[in-house]
């Protein structure tokens, strides 16, 4: 077996293709799960999908797994190809129940899936098969929107290519959720472990930041561990958002019925503990118009956006000071504050222009009421939507495509930023910011001291030589950099083919929303939008999860392979 | 302050003394034009009365005992530039004529003729009298050799933001005297400098004789000036889309040679042209903007709205990129109406830049070379941790700090560009002035990386007159900031450059 494998395959294809393979194994697994869920629901067309779909994917997985079984064991030159490749191949299979499902349930038995309560007279038809229906199901018929909406999925974004959610079936509803669920404990796996490895080129910040706070060493048990915080967490925010939603007093709310309430508050729990961002009502979480929801669900996206060894450190060592003491959940906190005031400010001041113009009365701030309801109104979309940005949820509150730009602009930094590393949270994460910023001033700092100068650098409670900050810095500013230069080339493409209604602002936002696997939208992305767009978002949402490298070192690998 | 101050500062207030006291050599020259056209004097006799007392008075506090070191190099560039800009703002508010007449407004035009930039603030061209408009010219020429003594002899021997890894001539390890680095290189680079510009007016002129008439010998001096600065000024209101084609192809090898290597021509000139031909950041500037030319040329082949012949197109992308990407910043026809594909592509362009050791601005093709390579080299080192390889640049291994240095060059770079449209974008919002984000950061772009034009209303047929008084003054700091390569400014700022 083992000359034959070597003869005509490289060894390195054999290890990588047996791990993807057992990736897709456990794909095959959930989608098994999702089967029964549908069956539950008496939904036997997407049974039907499901099963098609998991059956390929562990035909395919099992293939590869059982043809390279005797590969050697993966090395450290594996890991980023594994992590990079996995991740895609995952997503793409990812979408094959959603095309399945889309193409196995006629056109009549999908018109069945709108709820009858629904105000439909805005939604747009959609043809299938000679008939129109008004269920966003039929949107995956066409391959490239379930692709989308699974790598949107696996990255836990959070963009969507499902106009209108309560028109999907249960079963897909479930699925989408389940995967931002899934994906969102591989990627805090990916990051405490394989790519923090020492000597991997030690991308992940963990690593350098404090190696003895991996969760555990070895990857299953740091999946264990993990997986029991995720569902602890999950049932928690689960009864917290029933609860809410349950005393809400807006009308939507008041509609719900019992299960209805506790189907939405468990999909919004999944979604929102991962910080990914889809949802099941069909304008997200403005659909609620409940402050009450909202706050419930503020520190649920911000438990996600904490570094999962830190929850660890906290709940074994039952000491919340422990909070305090990382460095990233200081700053975490200090960004989520200070945010939340300035985009209030930027945007009561806009909200003072708009309401302005029918009203003669000035705005002193120190008149009987400081703030009018469009004022509060525009305090209480601000926070919202600064901490769904900086978590990189992608809950939305308000409709951020009528905000002006600075507003824009301000989400776009939080966006790009993201939360700790070592949670669910996208973007450069603040552990390579801070690493950067520090990095910066040390570089110049010294321009003027002699070349033999001993210099030490502090990068929050560690001091590091010169040599190690050097390291650090560089790594930092490698991501970083990568990171900007591909915002601003896929804004630059955006703005050219997305319609004209939409500003460079717009594209940009989006953008960053799609590479740091946000999710929040000006409304660019939805099914109409151009083909290269989407394609060019599913790239951004896979290098964003990755951060970049990772990606490049699976396209490098797939040209010049892993030997040198 | 309980610290005492460790800085020399009375050698740089002294070194920026001998730099005004010199101020009135090209002064003079506007002069001698308002005197032939029967012009004015008053406003340049002004500015030389001005140079000269404030050179008197700081050359007055000079410690003959204090030499140049680095910091007190980054002192005296930071005075010197900014000084200079403001003497030079002089005989526009003397003289009193148009939009110019504003203080803001004059070291606005000033200071973006002294940084090389070429992004002006005049509405009406026709009101100035053809000494000012000379002046500007000069000060353009004037902020061209500046830049060459600073990129040459003193940011390259300091190392800012990987400027180290230059060509020298010579290599002194000695960086505590830099006066006599100065002095050497400045003979060796000015004539060059001198010698270029002589060989531009004759073309221009030359040309101008048998094509076209507009290009006299003032307009061939004027716009020879600001070409081999890579700077963009021009008296017309057209810029160089107002002359020949002829004359406008034979600008665009000016503005190329002005952003190459001065160093890398001057061994050229000594029988060592190989060094130039195979030096690989030539190479990445003279692609990078061939690159640039075809795509921009492709898209304004495909763009129905566009109607000039073959030889136009080509040749006003060729121009325009060329015009960009040497941040010279003059335009052959006002590209603000090309399709925003193509306009797209000349935004990107304003990022590249010319060569180190060249009048050119913007972030420099160097420093876009050594952090391609090294990306290239991390993605080997992932997935070989264990292995060593160095970054080469024409074969020569670059030293890794230098490679941090241009990391941080670069990220700050692009955060202060994002942080001057944002800027841009609020004062504009705040002036209820129509401003889109695009033109915003375009312009930020065009003033901070001293380039000229931008799109919208800063295009190249239009003024930053628009801009809010406060963006322009705000806009003036980052030219000034963005000339000298930031960190010596940014410095300033920190305790420990004072007193460690």
């Amino acid at each position: 077996m083992p000359d034959r494998n070597g003869n005509r395959f490289p060894t390195d294809l054999g290890v990588i293709a047996r791990d993807i393979g057992s990736l897709l194994l456990m794909e095959a697994g959930l989608m098994t799960v999702t089967v029964v869920v549908a069956l539950g629901f008496g939904e036997f067309h997407a049974a039907l999908g499901f099963l098609l779909a998991g059956g390929v994917t562990a035909l395919v997985g099992g293939a590869a797994n059982r043809r390279f079984a005797d590969a050697p064991e993966p090395k450290m030159k594996h890991g980023m190809v594994i992590a990079a490749g996995g991740w895609l191949m995952v997503a793409l299979f990812g979408g094959l129940p959603l095309f399945l499902t889309a193409w196995t349930t006629p056109a009549a038995a999908m018109d069945a899936f709108v709820p009858a309560a629904a105000d439909t007279a805005s939604w747009e038809p959609i043809g299938v098969g000679g008939t129109t229906t008004l269920s966003s199901l039929a949107y995956f018929r066409d391959p490239l929107h379930a692709f989308f909406e699974s790598m949107s999925g696996w990255t836990g974004s959070g963009l969507t290519m499902a106009v209108h959610e309560p028109s999907l079936p249960r079963a897909v509803q479930w699925w989408r959720s389940f995967i931002q669920w899934v994906g969102g404990v591989g990627v805090i796996v990916l990051t405490v472990s394989i790519l923090s490895r020492p000597g991997s080129g030690s991308y992940a910040l963990y690593r350098s930041e404090a190696r003895e706070r991996k969760i555990h060493p070895s990857v299953v048990s740091t999946v264990r561990t993990v997986w029991k915080l995720v569902v602890a967490y999950t049932l928690l925010a689960f009864a917290a958002l029933f609860v809410a939603i349950r005393a809400s007093e807006s009308a939507y709310a008041e509609s719900l019925s019992l299960g209805e309430t506790a189907w939405q508050a468990l999909n919004h729990a999944m979604t929102g503990l991962t910080t990914g961002g889809f949802s099941v009502t069909d304008n997200s979480i403005a659909t609620y118009g409940s402050p009450l929801v909202e706050a419930t669900l503020l520190p649920i996206m911000v438990l996600g956006a904490i570094a999962f060894p830190v929850h660890y450190v906290v709940l074994s060592d039952r000491n919340v000071r422990e909070l305090a003491a990382d460095l990233q959940t200081r700053w975490l906190f200090t960004l989520l504050g200070a945010g939340v005031v300035v985009l209030s400010v930027q945007n009561v001041a806009s909200a003072e222009i708009a309401s302005s113009a029918f009203s003669t009365g000035s705005f002193f701030p120190l008149s009987a009421s400081p703030l009018d309801w469009a004022q509060l109104d525009a305090v209480r979309d601000s926070t919202f939507q600064w901490i769904s940005a900086l978590t990189c949820t992608g809950f939305q509150s308000a409709p951020i495509g009528r905000w002006v730009a600075g507003a824009k602009v301000l989400v776009v930094g939080a966006m790009t930023l993201g939360g700790a590393a070592g949670s669910t949270v996208g973007g450069i994460k603040i552990v390579r910011g801070y690493t950067v910023a520090r990095g910066i001033v040390w570089q110049f700092s010294r321009v003027f001291l002699p070349k033999n100068a001993v210099v030490t650098a502090r990068l929050g409670d560690r001091t590091l030589d010169r040599e190690a900050m050097e390291r650090e810095f560089g790594e930092a500013a490698i991501v970083t950099l990568l990171w900007l230069l591909a915002l601003v080339a896929g804004s630059l493409v955006l703005v050219n083919v997305a319609g004209p209604e939409f500003g460079y602002a717009d594209a940009l936002f989006e953008v960053a929303s799609a590479q740091g696997n946000v999710g929040l939208s000006t409304g660019i992305t939805g099914p109409s939008m151009s083909p290269a767009a989407e394609g060019m978002f599913v790239l951004n949402m896979w290098i964003g999860r990755l951060e970049i490298i990772p990606v490049l070192v699976f396209v490098r690998a797939g040209i010049w392979g892993l030997n040198p | 302050m309980s610290t005492t101050i460790r800085v020399g500062w009375r050698a740089s207030v002294g070194l920026t003394g001998d730099v005004l006291a010199a101020l009135p050599v090209p002064l003079a020259f506007p002069l001698l034009i308002a005197l032939y056209y029967g012009e004015s004097p008053v406003p340049f006799l002004a500015a030389i009365a001005v140079s000269l007392a404030i050179g008197a008075a700081f050359r007055s506090v000079r410690d003959p005992e204090g030499d140049l070191g680095p910091r007190e190099a980054f002192l005296a560039v930071a005075l010197i530039w900014f000084l200079v800009a403001a003497v030079g703002a002089i005989p526009f508010v003397v003289a009193g004529v148009g939009t110019v007449a504003h203080p803001v407004n004059a070291l606005f035009e000033s200071m973006s003729g002294l940084t090389t930039t070429g992004a002006t603030v005049l509405r009406d061209f026709s009101l100035h009298s053809r000494s000012v408009m000379m002046w500007r010219q000069v000060i353009q020429w004037l902020g061209g050799l500046g830049i060459l003594i600073l990129a040459t002899a003193v940011l390259s021997e300091i190392g800012v933001g990987g400027a180290q890894l230059m060509e020298s001539e010579s290599q002194t390890q000695d960086v505590n005297k830099l006066t006599p680095k100065i002095s050497r290189t400045a003979q060796l680079i000015w004539g060059i400098y001198f010698g270029l510009t002589g060989l531009a007016i004759a073309v221009y002129f030359l040309l101008g004789l048998a094509v076209d008439p507009r290009m006299d010998l003032y307009n061939a001096v004027a716009h020879a000036f600001t070409s081999v600065a890579t700077a963009g000024f021009s008296p017309e209101p057209l810029s160089v889309g107002a002359f020949h084609p002829l004359i406008q192809w034979a600008v665009v090898p000016f503005m190329v040679i002005g952003s190459t290597s001065f160093v890398l021509i001057y061994f050229a000139i000594n029988g060592e042209p190989m060094r130039l031909l195979r030096n690989e950041e030539f190479h990445f500037y003279l692609g990078a903007m061939a690159t640039f030319a075809s795509i921009v040329g492709g898209a304004l082949f495909l763009d129905p709205s566009v109607t000039f012949g073959a030889e136009a197109t080509i040749r006003h992308a060729v121009f325009n990129v060329a015009s960009i990407v040497t941040t010279t910043g003059y335009a052959s026809t006002d590209y603000v109406l090309w399709a925003p594909a193509a306009k797209h592509m000349l935004f990107m362009g304003m990022f590249v830049g010319g060569m180190v050791g060249s009048t050119t601005c913007s972030i420099k093709s160097l420093r876009w070379l050594v952090a391609l390579k090294s990306f290239r080299r991390d993605l080997f080192t992932a997935i070989h941790p264990e292995s060593v390889r160095p970054v080469r640049i024409s074969g020569e291994p670059v030293d890794e700090g230098a490679i941090r240095d241009i990391y941080a060059y670069l990220l700050l770079s692009i955060v202060i560009f994002f942080l001057l449209a944002v800027v841009i974008v609020v004062d504009a919002g705040r002036a209820n002035l129509r401003v889109t984000e695009f033109e915003a950061l375009g312009a930020a772009a065009t003033t901070f990386l001293n380039i000229g034009p931008a799109f919208g209303d800063a295009g190249p047929y239009g003024t930053f007159a628009t801009f809010p008084l406060s963006t322009r003054a705000v806009m003036i700091v980052l030219m000034w900031i963005g000339r000298i390569e930031i960190i010596p400014v940014l410095v300033l700022f920190t305790k420990a450059f004072w007193t460690s």
